[in-house]
């Protein structure tokens, strides 16, 4: 790992990488802080943006967009009581009352603080946990990267929120998307005699239009609605904790960034989740639970530190093995294949100095997106006042340009148009658009690994399912299959006990 | 009803935007006479993604087309469709030699014989193109881990024949190269895909990584992929190349056996490579095809392009006219009669 350190600190203080880097987190700041823009949104709209920089460059600005967005949806969320992203809707229940006593800039001091500390212990696990992980997934086989897939595919159902029958016809829909292109044997499958379709269905122009194009015809279709006139409050208090608060928080801050970094790692729980389960560690701790909710310090930085952990956390899994940690990093994905870099062992070996330049500089955003929090946070509440109607033709250009730019191919156009109107009717039936990128992700990848897998155990005259339990790692993985099957009731369990107390958070959706 | 309005409105602009990006032909300027071409800006359309061999291979060409034209020479990446958009662009451009394009064998003739993609092809053959000239000639070898049982291609053979099992990890699946010298290997050893096992549609790193990690007992892949062994795995095992399905001793891999000189019947004259040539569309002008080929040659000889092929791990093989289309021909041949797609 050391001796690629050099190589990574050369490419990180080039004028590209910190141009790149303060783009990205300024950038981010901006998206997350605007209701309706998220991570996911702002990078997807953004990817074909970078395809003319270098590889460092464009991917560091990418993964500093996705921690900056996430810490900037909280400023919203303190100022406004509206989530800039769907990551801060937790922050809302004790970062509005804060700001309405008049400590609102204490409140997103707070923020920033938690945020800075969880994003920084991520980049921390990142730096340490995604290289041994790499050089361990040299021992995996095609039947580790299939049950690897499958993992990833039952944990749709905790993706899937209130209502799992959803998810499970967002997952399917994504499966069955998947399977448009080249079947394991090279041979074409569902491409009605479509040349553009041959490819498959790219990933890029999916992502724009599940994401953005959608959100166009969601704000088109709000604006006959009358709009509930959000109080912006006064900026007042101390930015800093006081020596004593920090000691006070500090092992809340820790604990919630390591469990943050946990949820990052699995497949498609991101932020959202982890500032929930944040609260619920908050609340567990606190000798004062009836306090929540009233304005106190630890509701804002519990779930600040567990959803800025998360980013980094949900890097892992996406540079090691080529699984998405939670849809904002399965966005990512996109980024890295355009600049053609395959998740896995190559990242950490042959192109090690982009890698660790974007793991070190994605430690130094999580540092100067506190640096500039501090010093402009509070003129972000500027940016909510942007009226949507100059917002939406701006995102439907960007979106139709970005879906061509990727590979000069008008099918992906039509792609994102498709995807877009699917999208707008999946959002107003209430069914989540993240899971269908997952399986989108998934789905091909676990039918090229079991073809390939079949054609391994032949050679020992098994057929694949015989040949899985003659492996002592995907023994393991089978194990863990079993636990994610549990993990949608735990999760449930969890969110039921906190609208009983809390009643419904009205959050931005989950996108 | 305001509220279905704003709906449909947004979506009109969506699709009036889309529709603004319909295909406009890149080709540029009025069609000159042949005799003053080149005249403008030539762009060739590489059907592959930017950074790959294809690319890497076109842009080389490019630039040594740039020197003895005096012209700009820009690649463009059209992917999709499994290069199938990107080889239907290059037909439908005019024949004025402002718009050319890079094609891969066997991979075109591949995509086109498989039934499967009759309808996405659209009828297209090899002979449709002007296949200007072979560029790029990457031959296929045999590769397995140091520590191997089998430490000659002939142990491997033996083996198969007294009916162990082993399997091959390919990069690409029927149609690939590597699937076919599989393939080729079994039928002339007579022995069936259940015996001599390709691998699936694994990219040829995915199928290194299958041969690091034992699954697979050899992989089939090209010359270029380890003509500098293993600078990238960071382990300590190595590969042995069991042999070069060529004629000719390779210069990037000059201590590999090539099939020929290790003595097995069955295999002599058992030849398969990656090839990739600069084409164009049927009505490519004459005149113009003239002076491509005359540029093409002068770069064939210039010791310049020479060294930079040599660094970038390309085997440069230049066939010009009847000899190109004489090759394709035979790839097309030898997967009609592997009988691959039936």
């Amino acid at each position: 790992m050391f001796e690629n350190m050099a190589g990574a600190l050369s490419e990180l203080f080039t004028w590209s990488s910190a141009l790149g880097l303060l783009i990205g987190v300024v950038g981010g700041m901006i998206i997350g802080a605007l209701p309706g823009l998220s991570a996911t949104m702002g990078i997807a709209l953004l990817i074909p943006v970078t395809y003319g920089m270098r590889p460092s460059a464009a991917i560091l600005m990418l993964a500093a967009i996705y921690t900056a967005a996430v810490y900037g949806g909280s400023i919203s969320a303190i100022l406004i009581h509206t989530p800039g992203t769907p990551s801060s809707a937790a922050t809302c229940l004790d970062g509005y009352p804060m700001a309405q006593k008049g400590e609102s800039l204490h409140a997103i001091g707070i923020s920033t603080t938690s945020s800075v500390i969880g994003g920084v212990i991520s980049a921390i696990a990142l730096l340490l946990i995604a290289p041994p992980l790499a050089r361990l997934s040299l021992n995996f086989g095609s039947t580790e990267y299939f049950l690897i897939a499958v993992f990833g595919l039952t944990l749709i159902a905790s993706l899937a929120g209130d209502n799992m029958v959803k998810g499970l016809i967002a997952g399917t829909f994504g499966l069955v998307v998947g399977l448009v292109g080249l079947a394991a044997d090279g041979s074409a499958r569902y491409t009605f005699g479509v040349t553009g379709l041959l490819g498959g269905i790219s990933l890029i122009p999916a992502m724009i239009g599940l994401f953005s194009v959608s959100q166009v015809m969601i704000q088109a279709d709000e604006r006959g609605k009358e709009a509930v006139k959000k109080e912006v409050v006064k900026i007042s208090g101390r930015f800093l904790p006081t020596g004593k608060e920090f000691v006070h928080l500090i092992p809340l801050i820790l604990e919630c960034s390591v469990v943050g970094v946990f949820i990052g790692i699995l497949p498609g729980a991101g932020g959202d989740i982890a500032s929930w389960v944040g609260l619920n560690i908050a609340k567990s701790q606190s000798k004062h639970p009836e306090l929540f909710g009233t304005g106190i310090v630890e509701g804002v930085a519990a779930p600040e530190s567990a959803n800025n952990a998360v980013t980094g956390g949900a890097l892992i899994p996406l540079l090691t093995l080529g699984i998405p940690g939670s849809s904002t990093a399965a966005v990512l994905m996109g980024g890295l294949t355009i600049h053609g870099l395959a998740p896995g062992f190559e990242l950490f070996s042959k192109y090690a100095d982009i890698t660790y330049c974007v793991i070190l500089g994605f430690l130094a955003a999580n540092i100067l997106m506190g640096l500039v929090g501090w010093a402009a946070g509070r003129y972000l509440t500027m940016v909510s006042k942007v009226p949507i109607p100059l917002l939406i033709p701006c995102i439907a250009v960007l979106s139709l340009l970005g879906s061509y730019a990727a590979s000069r191919n008008i099918t992906d156009v039509y792609v994102a148009v498709a995807f877009g109107l699917i999208g707008f009717f999946f959002r107003k039936y209430g069914i989540p658009t993240a899971p269908v990128v997952l399986a989108l992700i998934l789905g091909p990848m676990s039918d090229k690994y079991m073809y390939q897998g079949t054609r391994v155990a032949m050679k020992k005259d098994l057929s694949f399912w015989q040949y899985i339990p003659t492996r002592p790692l995907s023994i393991f993985f089978i194990i863990l299959i079993v636990l994610a099957l549990f993990a949608p009731l735990v999760s449930k369990a969890i969110s039921k006990s906190y609208e009983k107390k809390h009643g419904h958070i009205d959050a931005a959706e989950d996108i | 009803m305001k509220k279905l309005a704003a709906i449909i409105l947004s979506l009109a602009m969506i699709l009036s935007l889309a529709a603004c990006g319909g295909d406009t032909p890149a080709s540029s300027g009025a069609s000159g006479e042949a005799a003053a071409w080149p005249k403008g800006n030539i762009e060739i359309i590489v059907p592959f993604k930017a950074g790959g061999a294809m690319d890497l291979s076109a842009r080389l060409t490019a630039t040594y087309l740039k020197k003895y034209l005096g012209v700009e020479v820009s690649v463009n990446n059209v992917e999709g469709g499994a290069n199938w958009v990107g080889y239907h662009q290059i037909l439908s451009a005019k024949g004025d030699g402002y718009t050319l394009g890079f094609a891969n064998y066997p991979g075109q003739v591949g995509g086109y014989l498989d039934p499967s993609k009759k309808d996405n092809v659209k009828g297209v053959t090899y002979r449709d193109f002007t296949n200007i000239a072979n560029i790029v000639h990457d031959p296929g070898i045999i590769v397995v881990k140091e520590d191997s049982p089998y430490k000659t291609l002939n142990d491997l053979l033996d083996a198969v024949k007294a009916g162990t099992k082993v399997t091959i990890s390919t990069g690409g699946a029927k149609g690939s190269d590597d699937d076919t010298l599989v393939r080729l290997i079994g039928r002339a050893i007579g022995v069936t895909d259940k015996d001599l096992i390709p691998g699936g549609n694994e990219n040829d790193a995915e199928a290194k990584n299958l041969l690091l990690n034992g699954e697979v007992d050899a992989q089939a892949c090209n010359v270029s992929n380890y003509f500098k062994t293993y600078e990238s795995t960071g382990q300590t095992d190595s590969i042995r190349v069991l042999a070069v399905f060529d004629a000719n001793k390779q210069e990037l891999m000059p201590n590999a056996p090539i099939i020929d000189e290790l003595g097995i019947e069955e295999l002599k004259g058992l030849y398969s490579s990656s090839d990739r040539g600069l084409v164009a569309t049927g009505k490519l002008d004459a005149a113009v095809l003239a002076k491509i080929v005359e540029a093409l040659k002068k770069t064939e000889a210039d010791p310049d392009f020479q060294k930079d092929a040599k660094e970038q791990g390309m085997g440069i093989h230049m066939l010009f006219g009847d000899d190109f289309t004489k090759f394709i021909d035979g790839v097309e041949t030898s997967f009609k009669e592997l009988k691959i797609f039936e």
